[in-house]
Formats: C-alpha cells, sequence, structure tokens
C-alpha cells in the first residue's frame, strides 16, 4: 500500500516540472518575439507608424462596440457597420501594406504597393460614407 | 339622414310639432270591453296638450288597422293598450309590429295579466322583453297592496325618481329581460313580491322581474312596455302620472335625443386628409359635435363621457373627448393634438357613443394611413445616438491622411516614387 503515494507525488512533481518548462518555453518564445519585433520596427519607422495606426482602429471599434452593448440598442444599424467595417477594411489594408512594406512581394514594387494601398483606402472611405445613411 | 333633416325642418318651420323631435301622429289600439277610453283621459289630455294628433281604434271593430299607406308609415306612434282575444292577432301581426319600428315608429306597449296578445308579445321577445304569461300576477305579500318604492327605480335617464316617489297599482304583470345592450330598465318588482299563478312555479321573484322597459334599437326607434293598465289610469294618475308621462316622453322622442354632426379629422396645422393623406406617426386633431333635442328645438349637449377610438380590429386608441367651442346649436368636442400610431393600414376614425336612455350616435371614418416612403426616415445625423459612430468614422479618416503624411515624410524615398508610381500605373 505505501508505494503507491510515493508513485503519486512522482507523477506529480513530474508533471509540476513540465509545466515549468512550458511556461518557461513561452516567457521565452514571448520575449524573441518581443525582441525580434522590436529589433523590426527600429529598423523602418514605417512599421511603428502601421502598428500605431491599427491599435489605434483597434480602440475605435472597441469603443463603438461597448457604446452598442451599453445603449442595449443598434438603432441606428447602418451608422454602426460603417463605423465598425471602416476600422476593419483599414485595418486589413493596412496589414497587407506592411506586408510589402516589410518584404515586397515579387513583381510588385513598394511605390506601387503604398500607391494601391491609398486607392483601396479612398475607395473605402468613399463607401463607409455612403453606407451611414 | 334625410328623415332627420325633414323633421328638423319641420320641427324648425312649424309650432305644430312642438314636442317630439319627429311629427306627432299616434294611433291608439286599445279594447272597450276591457277599459272605456275615459278611464285614460288624464294622459291622452295630456299628450293632447304636447300637441299630439291622436287616432283611435277599438279591436272589437271590424275595420283593418291602418299603418301603412303603401310604402309609407302612417303613424309616427303607436300606443298598444292591453286587448283581448285572438282577433287582433290577424289584425295586427307581430310583423307588422316589427316593421313599423324598423321604419322609425315608437311603440308604448301596455300588457296586463289578463291581456297579452299573442302578436304583441312574440314582438317583445324578439325584443327581448319576457312578459309573464297569462294568468300570472305580480303579489306582494309583505307589503300587501303594490305600492313601488323609489328605490326600485331604474334607468335614471329616463324617469329620474325623487324621493317619496312611488307607483301604485292594483294589478300587475312582471317581465324577465334579456341581457341586452338596448334594454334600459325602467322600473324593477318590489324586492318582496314575485310573479306567480296558482298551483304553478313562479315567473320571476323579487327585483328579477321589471314592470317597465325600455328598448332602442340601432336606428333609434322607440319601444317601452309597461306591465300594467293602471300606469295609464285616471284613478292612479295622482301618483303615477308624472312617471307615466316621462317614460312616454321618452319614447316618443321629446326628450334624451341627441345626435352627432360633423366629425372631422386633420393635420394638427388645419390641412385636410385630402391634402396631404395621413401618414405614420403624423399629427392629427379629431372633433366631433353633439346637440341635443330639448324639446323646442336643437341645443349644445353637454357631457364629459364621450370616447373617441382609432381603430383596426382593436382600438389604438381610446381617447375621452375635450369639450371644444360651440357654434349654434352644436357642441363641439375634440381629441386635441394626437400622433398616430406607428402602424400603417386602414383605421377607422370612429365615436361610438351609447348610453342608457340616449340616442345611440355613432360617427365611422374609414381612412387608410400609409408608411414612410424611402425618403422619408430620418438621417443618421438626425439621430443622436448616430454621433458616437459618425465622429469615429471622421476620427479614422482623419487619422489616415495624419498616417499619409507622417508614412510619406518619414521615407522620403517612397514619396517620390508615389507620383512615378501612379504615372506608371
Amino acid at each position: 500500500m505505501t508505494p503507491k503515494p510515493k508513485k503519486i507525488t512522482k507523477t506529480a512533481s513530474t508533471a509540476s516540472s513540465t509545466a515549468n518548462t512550458v511556461t518557461q518555453d513561452f516567457k521565452e518564445a514571448y520575449r524573441l518575439a518581443l525582441k525580434s519585433y522590436k529589433e523590426q520596427v527600429s529598423s523602418d519607422a514605417r512599421l511603428k507608424l502601421i502598428d500605431i495606426f491599427c491599435a489605434f482602429l483597434v480602440v475605435i471599434a472597441g469603443v463603438q462596440t461597448l457604446f452598442m452593448a451599453l445603449i442595449r440598442d443598434t438603432f441606428p444599424f447602418n451608422a454602426f457597420l460603417s463605423g465598425f467595417i471602416i476600422c476593419v477594411g483599414q485595418f486589413v489594408l493596412l496589414i497587407s501594406l506592411r506586408l510589402q512594406v516589410q518584404e515586397p512581394f515579387e513583381g510588385v514594387p513598394k511605390n506601387r504597393a503604398f500607391g494601391e494601398f491609398v486607392i483601396a483606402s479612398l475607395i473605402l472611405h468613399f463607401t463607409t460614407l455612403h453606407f451611414i445613411n | 339622414m334625410v328623415s332627420i333633416f325633414i323633421t328638423f325642418f319641420l320641427a324648425l318651420c312649424g309650432n305644430v310639432y312642438a314636442a317630439s323631435v319627429h311629427a306627432s301622429k299616434t294611433l291608439v289600439l286599445y279594447d272597450e270591453r276591457l277599459d272605456q277610453l275615459d278611464s285614460f283621459s288624464n294622459f291622452l289630455d295630456d299628450l293632447k296638450s304636447r300637441e299630439y294628433e291622436i287616432d283611435y281604434y277599438t279591436a272589437n271593430s271590424t275595420a283593418d288597422i291602418e299603418l301603412y299607406e303603401g310604402e309609407n308609415r302612417l303613424y309616427d306612434n303607436l300606443i298598444v293598450l292591453p286587448v283581448k282575444g285572438k282577433h287582433i292577432n290577424k289584425l295586427i301581426s307581430d310583423k307588422t309590429l316589427l316593421q313599423f319600428y324598423n321604419d322609425g315608429g315608437d311603440i308604448l306597449s301596455v300588457t296586463s295579466p289578463g291581456a297579452v296578445p299573442d302578436s304583441i308579445r312574440l314582438f317583445l321577445n324578439q325584443l327581448g322583453i319576457f312578459p309573464s304569461p297569462k294568468g300570472y300576477e305580480l303579489v306582494d305579500n309583505v307589503q300587501g297592496s303594490l305600492k313601488i318604492g323609489s328605490s326600485e327605480y331604474r334607468g335614471s335617464r329616463i324617469y329620474e325618481a325623487k324621493d317619496g316617489d312611488s307607483i301604485s297599482l292594483s294589478s300587475s304583470s312582471a317581465a324577465l329581460l334579456d341581457n341586452r345592450e338596448q334594454i334600459f330598465p325602467i322600473l324593477a318588482a318590489p324586492r318582496t313580491s314575485y310573479t306567480g299563478a296558482t298551483s304553478k312555479d313562479p315567473w320571476s321573484v323579487g327585483s328579477q322581474g321589471f314592470l317597465a322597459a325600455a328598448f332602442q334599437n340601432l336606428k333609434n326607434a322607440r319601444v317601452a312596455w309597461l306591465g300594467s293598465v293602471d300606469f295609464l289610469k285616471n284613478e292612479f294618475y295622482g301618483s303615477n302620472g308624472n312617471f307615466v308621462q316621462e317614460v312616454a316622453k321618452w319614447v316618443f322622442q321629446e326628450k334624451n335625443v341627441i345626435k352627432s354632426v360633423s366629425a372631422s379629422h386633420f393635420h394638427a396645422d388645419g390641412t385636410s386628409y385630402e391634402e396631404v393623406p395621413y401618414k405614420i406617426k403624423d399629427t392629427v386633431i379629431y372633433e366631433v359635435g353633439f346637440s341635443e333635442w330639448n324639446g323646442e328645438k336643437w341645443v349644445p349637449f353637454i357631457t364629459d363621457d364621450i370616447q373617441f377610438e382609432l381603430k383596426m380590429l382593436d382600438p389604438y386608441y381610446r381617447l375621452t373627448l375635450k369639450p371644444g367651442r360651440q357654434e349654434g346649436e352644436v357642441q363641439y368636442y375634440t381629441t386635441g393634438e394626437f400622433n398616430l400610431p406607428d402602424h400603417h393600414g386602414v383605421f377607422t376614425f370612429e365615436t361610438d357613443y351609447k348610453r342608457d336612455g340616449f340616442s345611440f350616435a355613432v360617427q365611422r371614418d374609414v381612412k387608410p394611413i400609409r408608411n414612410l416612403a424611402h425618403s422619408e426616415y430620418a438621417r443618421s445625423w438626425d439621430i443622436s445616438n448616430a454621433v458616437i459612430y459618425l465622429s469615429s468614422i471622421f476620427s479614422v479618416i482623419f487619422a489616415w491622411i495624419i498616417f499619409i503624411i507622417f508614412f510619406i515624410t518619414a521615407s522620403p524615398a517612397v514619396s517620390k516614387s508615389v507620383n512615378t508610381s501612379k504615372k506608371n500605373n
């Protein structure tokens, strides 16, 4: 009867040790990711700019959703949709711009990528403004 | 409608028909074998003093009763006193009575325990008044005699009882009444009485039975039924006269006659429906005029319980109307401004004024209320909730412009090539 609890403690200790190693791994991975991100961003100021804008868009979208949840009313739903969609659409466009700034796609020069971003954004803004009502 | 105008015209022009709202040509149907006309002289003289034109017909004569000449009704009022025998059923059937009544004739029917002809009974039964069968009589063993005190009066609009008023009768029958809105009880049997015949179950017990009742159809023609001929007789006229005259005034349209006129509705700014049809949530005003016949002319009718309904199957609004302006003989009642419901469809603008003892006054107008056209909904910048969404959209666009500027200035090489790339495209 006595060896059994010993076994249990053994397995428990191994479990805790594996958990420790997993968290250690995560911490390591997080640290590395942060480090490489900081390196990446510091190399190009435009990436920083894009990330700040992305964060701003997330905040704006969050504020609108929170507002809608607080007043418990979707009316006017069109205005909410266009407000939310401009955030999402702009976010998507920014991410695709970021990918190309970081590493240009084959056959698409960086300048052209930026031009396309501008035109797509203008179309997005035009559409959103007309969707308000 | 036309007949109302004609009677109104007659009432205005000639003072001949001073009392009733319509002409007062009256036929009295009686039976010589039961009662001589002289025994009703007080009652009939009172009628004559109010310009009633009275013809008599005794039931034992062989001539036909002529209520109609072709399609035209010859009499406005019919007084049916107790008549004995089956002969009367052939002379005047229940169908004839009903036709006369449906054509707007007013009927005062008096029965007595011994004499209720089948035609009269069938007619009354159709209205929902069920007089006790032949042989049944109202008995009050507690009081001994039939003396009906003021507590038994019903329907104060037909006869408003004063303290100490009482009715004396030597014999009477009582009727059971149907539960209909058009029936107005006038006088209930005393609580200590019952209607019975020897070795039979009682017909009514206590104030279950009624000694007098009134009926008014939807065309406002009136019937009153009295359970005893003693109501009209000279020997009891001292105590009963006042009551009977009030009942006669009511049944022959001398009092409690009201009419509603010129119901109208329009936008709050005064434009009519014809100019601008209603749409949902419009602000409108409804008004309707009421007049009352005071025995000589139409006068404004003052009350506080007239209600307006805006209905589409169910009432969407039920508003108590407020008295408004008075114009000549008409008192106008108005809803004030109210908003049409947020529901489109075909609505009925209706005042349905039906009160015990008064003429029924109904005004209906059916009008559609349309839904909003696509261009009539509120725009988002009129809606306060939309401010947060609008400001976030514009802040995103503003931030995007700032972003573009910073993005270009952050790398001068790119800004140059924007132009070239545009050219290339």
